[in-house]
């Protein structure tokens, strides 16, 4: 995608009014070369008929993030057909496009009507044809699931963005009324819903593998505590004694366990809770060395933890049996750099997103496990909490912006950066949920 | 280096408990002096003599106090009193250290002198650090540092069972931004007293 675009489509954003309640917008910081052209044109509707968010709009959007596609700035659009039959052929294709999606919004029986059509312009054939049905409040959510149809037929992998994310926010940190926010939002930032307010520090959200709960560090009481809150009910229950100093809590990917961090005296230590049976936990390192933030492998059959038993911060891995008990001892992993920090492992167990600092400061970094290099994805100086994607195309991150927590994203990479930037406090630590969260009833 | 550190603590300690032992009983009180005219006879000793003195640790805590210059003063008065070295409850840090710099021991120790005449002083520990770096490693890097003020204070004699250790890492910092002065400010252990700090 060329800057000019890439302005237009900022341009474009800046014009549309903002749904109510948004916080987050969308800036994009980087373009993307060899990314797949794509035409989304805006959905024809009858003028008494008005949506409340611009479809094609949220689509072109949420594709350009990706990195794997770059969308025609609307104004660059040779024509703008409703419907595929409507469509001159060659003037896509001379127009350079691979795909173009097109649709039109009308009323329904019970809330709006949403026709739409992909359509590959050299082939001259349908690609996918939908009709949904949607109240009006659901327009900007079915934008999303559309883009994830789009993403899933052109590039033959699940879409990622009708998902959510859950992150901490800060107003007056410094000051004598801090208050301390966790929220969950659409994966774009949208929609924010406070899951809970507290003048004490909230931190390390992490969500549970069924996305309906989400577990996390609250220091109300004076230390910090776990804590684990169904998203749509608010009900909550804390785990473990509230005279203990734990966090950093992990669900294991069948949900059955919880890895978690004590802090008894000198130690720091990981700790598995199995929240279906109760008991005594499991304690998994035992060493006089900060041991902390436990990431689980995909399959659950290992995890991997920080540890500066080496003198600095470094990635550690622990082989684990059927029942997360440790059957191996842990093995050192990152060896480039003196901080690697924050493990996130993506869904093909082979890629870890991290924190690594060099000389430039604390840049989120993409771990292959099984060749053993580090590349630098985001060359951020504050880089902190790296979050993949369910499907493992994009990762999110907090960075500091001008002295602000903002979020950011990447695809994993590095071709395309974008940032969620917030208009009040600071924001942080976000942790994408997994496929079909549920964050409303 | 930390081994070798603990393993010292470890030997001081029991060089601590084996001069309590030593001591004769009428100095095993609660670590105040009745009158004035005893504390003023103490006060004539060097402080740090006073263990192997016949008066034992009763005369070594008054002597202390002196020598930190909260003598005569009740709890409240002494932890405010803006010129003393019990005013300076905040301990700052060089980054990624959990060394106690030098010019903190003589406040650390007025502390732990303190805290052993005053019964009602219940102590706070609570361990900062910077922004830098991952929020869950910094946890562990304050609660690093509370620890270590933790030893010392013990090392001095301050009475453990009335020491509470926390660390917030990096999620109340002291003062705002992204450069040194901002950060030199966040990395600290801060010693809240009951009663006066909380």
């Amino acid at each position: 995608m060329t800057m000019r675009r890439l302005t237009a489509l900022l341009l474009a954003l800046a014009l549309w009014p903002a749904a109510a309640g948004a916080v987050l917008t969308i800036e994009i910081t980087e373009g993307v070369t060899g990314a797949r052209p794509i035409a989304v044109v805006p959905f024809g509707h009858p003028p008494d008929v008005r949506p409340n968010a611009d479809l094609a709009q949220v689509v072109a959007t949420d594709l350009a993030r990706s990195g794997r596609f770059s969308p025609m700035p609307r104004r660059e659009l040779p024509a703008q057909p409703e419907r595929g039959g409507a469509m001159d052929m060659e003037q896509w294709r001379l127009a350079g496009q691979d795909h173009v999606l097109v649709g039109q919004v009308d009323r329904g029986t019970d809330g709006l009507v949403i026709r739409t059509q992909l359509m590959d312009p050299y082939r001259e054939e349908q690609v996918f044809g939908y009709r949904f049905q949607v109240p009006q409040s659901g327009l900007r959510r079915l934008g999303h699931r559309l883009a994830d149809r789009v993403y899933e037929a052109v590039l033959d992998r699940r879409g990622a963005f009708s998902t959510s994310m859950a992150y901490v926010r800060t107003e007056r940190e410094t000051g004598d009324e801090p208050r301390y926010i966790l929220a969950v939002a659409d994966a774009d930032g949208r929609n924010e819903q406070v899951i809970l307010d507290s003048s004490q520090p909230l931190m390390s959200p992490a969500w549970s593998p069924d996305g309906r709960r989400v577990a996390y560090v609250s220091f109300e009481g004076g230390r910090p505590g776990l804590w684990i809150q169904t998203v749509t009910s608010g009900s909550r229950e804390r785990i473990g004694p509230a005279s203990e100093s734990r966090s950093a809590p992990a669900f294991s990917p069948d949900g059955r366990y919880l890895a978690w961090t004590r802090q008894d005296g000198e130690n720091t230590d990981i700790y598995i809770t199995d929240l279906k049976r109760g008991g005594e936990p499991v304690r998994l390192t035992r060493h006089w060395a900060i041991d902390t933030e436990p990431a689980w492998l995909p399959g659950g059959e290992g995890l991997i933890f920080t540890s500066d038993r080496a003198g600095s911060p470094q990635l550690y891995e622990v082989d684990l049996d059927d029942r997360a008990r440790p059957v191996s001892n842990p093995e050192r992993i990152t060896f480039e750099g003196n901080y690697n920090a924050s493990a996130d492992v993506a869904p093909d167990g082979r890629h870890v997103a991290l924190v690594h600092r060099n000389n430039n400061g604390f840049r989120i970094a993409v771990l292959d496990r099984e060749r053993g290099g580090l590349q630098v994805v985001a060359e951020t100086t504050m880089g902190e909490s790296p979050s993949f994607a369910p499907n493992g195309d994009m990762i999110l991150y907090a960075a500091e912006r001008s002295g602000r927590g903002v979020l950011e994203s990447v695809s994993s990479d590095g071709r395309a950066r974008q940032r969620l930037g917030m208009d009040i406090g600071n924001v942080r630590e976000p942790a994408w949920s997994p496929f079909d969260a549920l964050t409303r009833n | 280096m930390k081994t070798r550190l603990k393993l010292s603590l470890t030997l001081l300690t029991g060089l601590l408990a084996a001069g309590c032992a030593s001591t004769p009983e009428e100095g095993a009180g609660d670590g105040r002096w009745g009158d004035g005219e005893q504390r003023e006879q103490a006060a004539g000793r060097d402080g740090g003599e006073a263990g192997a003195a016949a008066e034992g640790a009763a005369a070594s805590a008054s002597a202390a106090a002196r020598r930190f210059g909260f003598a005569g003063q009740d709890y409240e008065e002494a932890l405010e009193e803006e010129e003393g070295l019990l005013h300076k409850r905040t301990i700052y840090f060089e980054f990624d250290s959990d060394a106690i710099p030098q010019e903190y021991e003589e406040v650390l120790a007025a502390h732990a002198a303190f805290m052993s005449e005053h019964e009602e002083a219940e102590v706070i520990l609570e361990g900062h650090t910077d922004a830098r770096g991952s929020r869950e490693y910094n946890l562990g890097l304050g609660r690093r540092r509370a620890e270590s003020v933790h030893d010392f204070l013990e090392l001095e004699g301050a009475p453990a069972d009335r020491i509470e250790v926390v660390s917030f890492g990096e999620e109340r910092p002291a003062a705002h931004g992204g450069d040194e002065q901002a950060w030199q400010q966040n990395r600290r252990v801060e010693i809240l007293y009951s009663g006066v700090d909380r």
